[in-house]
């Protein structure tokens, strides 16, 4: 009981942790997203910026920090189809190079987010988008956190109650208190009888070797 | 007793989750199972509408009216990429089948691509040169080689990310029913 009830915590500490862990993620990026165009505006010249994107060596020119922005913001945000666990920004596979491309000349003809992510979307699938749309594909994705630290909340509330009605139960016992007194008489009784067997049989043993 | 057996509880999980993970395993060592392989978002839908030049002639452009009205296959391959090599034989058997095989030269040189061609065979009844990998972009092409099975109607039914062989044939292709002759 006592381990299932450390199981049911373990759940819902995992979820905890995983969901701080995400959101964490979330803010540094968001961070290093708005930190970015406010450190390229200041220079005196921001007619023409160069961008260079994470690890990529190519070099992506954009008139309108506002375009940059949202470049930065979605490369951050798609997912690289080749080297699995990492964005656009992060992987030097060649396809992450193409696609920040295309998404270049894509910000730069003017489509919108929206258009971007179904232009990706349609040829890459769900993969490519970091967070997936809620469909009977990933919805075991979306639900099973929620579903398992509602499952260990429920086996703690469950445990502590029980917890508590034996507590109640003892309680209650005490204050009869009769049937305890002598349930202790008799134990008293079943002690001393034990110590004087155990007496009686070392003197005789004794008795032995004296003679 | 019932408290007793409570305490196998977490062996008992341990060995579902060993099985699980080691049949896991067991596919993606035999094949079976490519973790890394993605579902196309363009099976049941049209191949792309594209313009390219052939790798035989740069003067040559094709487009989709190109393909004939067979089922056939769309192998993305380039100079190189290893596996592309290791599939070439069997790419070849395929096309002494009398099987309709197109090739998407992916990213690559030309003067390479026809100097490989020339030494390993040629399987393909026509190349597409995608030095840009433009057409490559619109497919979902992630890395060569990979195949796409084009029915009748120029719609993709399959995609396979990989080495093309008899075994992926007999159990991914074979079973899509399609009269390739």
């Amino acid at each position: 009981m006592r381990y299932l009830a450390g199981f049911s915590l373990l759940l819902i500490v995992g979820s905890l942790i995983r969901s701080i862990a995400l959101s964490a993620t979330l803010l540094i990026f968001s961070g290093s997203l708005t930190a970015q165009p406010q450190s390229d505006v200041n220079p005196p010249v921001p007619q023409i910026e160069t961008a260079s994107a994470g690890n990529a060596s190519d070099r992506l020119l954009f008139t309108d920090p506002q375009q940059r922005q949202r470049y930065y913001q979605l490369i951050a945000e798609l997912r690289c189809p080749k080297c699995q666990n990492q964005n656009l920004a992060d992987s030097d596979a060649p396809i992450a190079s193409d696609l920040r491309n295309e998404l270049h000349l894509l910000i730069i003809e003017g489509y919108s987010d929206t258009d971007i992510l179904e232009f990706m979307q349609s040829r890459y699938g769900d993969f490519v988008l970091y967070s997936p749309p809620v469909n009977s594909a990933t919805a075991v994705l979306w639900l099973l956190p929620a579903g398992l630290a509602a499952i260990g909340t429920l086996i703690i509330i469950v445990l502590v109650f029980r917890n508590r009605q034996g507590i109640e139960a003892q309680k209650t016992s005490q204050l009869v208190g009769k049937d305890s007194e002598d349930q202790q008489q008799k134990m008293d009784d079943l002690i001393d009888n034990i110590i004087q067997n155990n007496r009686s049989a070392s003197s005789s043993e004794n008795n032995k070797y004296d003679n | 007793m019932l408290n007793r057996l409570k305490l196998f509880i977490p062996l008992f999980v341990f060995l579902l989750l060993a099985l699980v993970f080691w049949s896991l395993e067991q596919r993606i060592i035999s094949g079976d199972h490519d973790p890394s392989a993605l579902p196309s978002a363009l099976v049941g839908k049209a191949v792309p509408t594209f313009n390219l030049p052939s790798l035989n002639d740069a003067e040559v452009q094709l487009t989709n009216a190109d393909l004939n009205q067979l089922p056939a296959l769309l192998n993305v391959w380039a100079t190189w990429c290893i596996s592309c090599r290791v599939e070439h034989a069997y790419l070849n058997a395929l096309s002494t089948r009398g099987i309709n095989v197109y090739g998407l030269n992916y990213k690559d040189d030309r003067e390479d691509a026809k100097l490989w061609l020339s030494r390993l065979g040629n399987p393909y009844l026509l190349n597409l040169f995608d030095s840009e990998g433009k057409l490559g972009l619109n497919l979902g092409v992630y890395g060569a080689p990979e195949t796409y099975i084009i029915d009748r109607k120029g719609i993709i039914r399959y995609r396979h990310v990989g080495v093309m062989d008899e075994k992926v044939w007999q159990s991914k292709i074979v079973p899509l029913g399609l009269d390739w002759q």
